[in-house]
């Protein structure tokens, strides 16, 4: 399929789709600022496959290969955002450029995917790279450009502020 | 053992599988620092919470038909690797100097009029859709520009051929045929080329 794709065949690639859309989805909803921001994100993301699917050698698997196209989509996209927004703040790490977390109402439950919308975008990021999709803090550094000891930071800042939120 | 370390550990260490040397280094230190005690506890709840977190998540809407419209064969085309294009180039050229060699060394068929206004038309053409490649190069990735600059060079040069066969047989209608298909050539790669920072 993922052959007859690379060829040209959209039939194909929409199968493709299908069968990955809910992955894609998954992180473009966790990593967007809102929901109808990651439906432009996850078709953002298979435009790019389809652009790319001619470089795909199977070193890794297409699930993979996939993800991590995803990932770099998604982060480059929040790049541009975040660089729009420093032309005009004061300089500084990309990833302390964040508007402050969504506030939760008083006495409401949350369910952890709620919680992660809570997050601030920078420790958002991080927690959603290394513990929901197993990334190391090496390579969030090179995918997200920030060092790893500020990745370090930002995902105990996310359990923190996750348990705080939950734990109520 | 700092808290930096620590912390490094942590994930390991409540899971189980820290080496019991570093374990016991982690135990000192936790006994008697509050900070990286409650990081182990948010380290702990958040993995006893991760269990439940969806792997797949279906979009409200069916986004395929936002995709669909955008899979041009232009963009498909961007997508193959350079080292094709330039065994393709490769081809082209060896292919076109043989068939130019072939025309030059039949004999002169009869003088055919006409053909210089066809191919001034063409000429014409050529030139108003360079325009258009020109003003959208500048949105293109620098590798792109190199890989498009290299192959209408490639098309360049066998329109060159076909034009120098064509003063050699000037009614020759099969060298005619090929400077019309040349210049097409060279239309249509323009054509898309201009098209592709629209796609990009």
């Amino acid at each position: 399929m993922v052959a007859a794709a690379a060829l040209g065949d959209e039939g194909a690639f929409e199968q493709i789709y299908r069968a990955h859309v809910g992955r894609v989805y998954a992180l473009a909803v966790r990593l967007a600022d809102n929901p109808s921001h990651a439906d432009q994100l996850t078709q953002d993301v298979f435009v790019r496959t389809w652009e790319r699917l001619s470089t795909f050698r199977g070193d890794s698997s297409f699930t993979t290969w996939l993800h991590r196209l995803a990932v770099n989509v998604i982060l480059t996209d929040r790049r541009s955002a975040w660089r729009r927004t420093r032309r005009i703040t004061p300089a500084g790490d990309l990833i302390d450029l964040e508007p402050e977390a969504k506030t939760v109402p008083p006495g409401l439950r949350l369910d952890l995917d709620q919680a992660i919308a809570g997050l601030p975008p920078g420790a958002r990021t991080v927690f959603v790279l290394h513990d929901v999709e197993g990334y190391e803090h090496a390579e969030i550094a090179g995918l997200t450009g920030i060092a790893v000891g500020t990745s370090k930071a930002q995902l105990f800042r996310a359990r923190r502020l996750l348990r705080e939120a939950l734990d109520r | 053992m700092t808290c930096d370390a620590v912390r490094d550990h942590l994930d390991r260490y409540q899971t189980g599988v820290l080496d019991p040397a570093d374990r016991d280094l982690v135990d000192i230190h936790l006994a008697g620092c509050a900070d990286c005690r409650a990081d182990l506890e948010s380290t702990r709840f958040v993995a006893g919470q991760l269990g439940s977190l969806r792997r797949e998540i279906a979009p409200s809407v069916d986004l395929w038909a936002g995709i669909a419209p955008r899979l041009t064969p232009q963009v498909r085309r961007l997508s193959v690797p350079i080292w094709r294009l330039a065994a393709a180039a490769v081809l082209l050229i060896a292919a076109s100097s043989a068939v130019t060699v072939a025309l030059i060394r039949r004999p002169r068929p009869e003088v055919t009029a006409g053909f210089a206004s066809t191919e001034a038309r063409y000429e014409q053409a050529a030139f108003e859709v360079a325009g258009l490649y020109q003003r959208a190069r500048d949105s293109l990735a620098p590798e792109t520009r190199l890989v498009l600059e290299r192959n209408l060079a490639v098309i360049e040069r066998a329109l060159g051929e076909a034009r120098a066969a064509l003063r050699t047989e000037p009614a020759n209608r099969a060298i005619e045929a090929m400077v019309v298909a040349a210049y097409q050539r060279k239309i249509a790669f323009l054509e898309r080329a201009a098209s592709l920072d629209r796609d990009s």
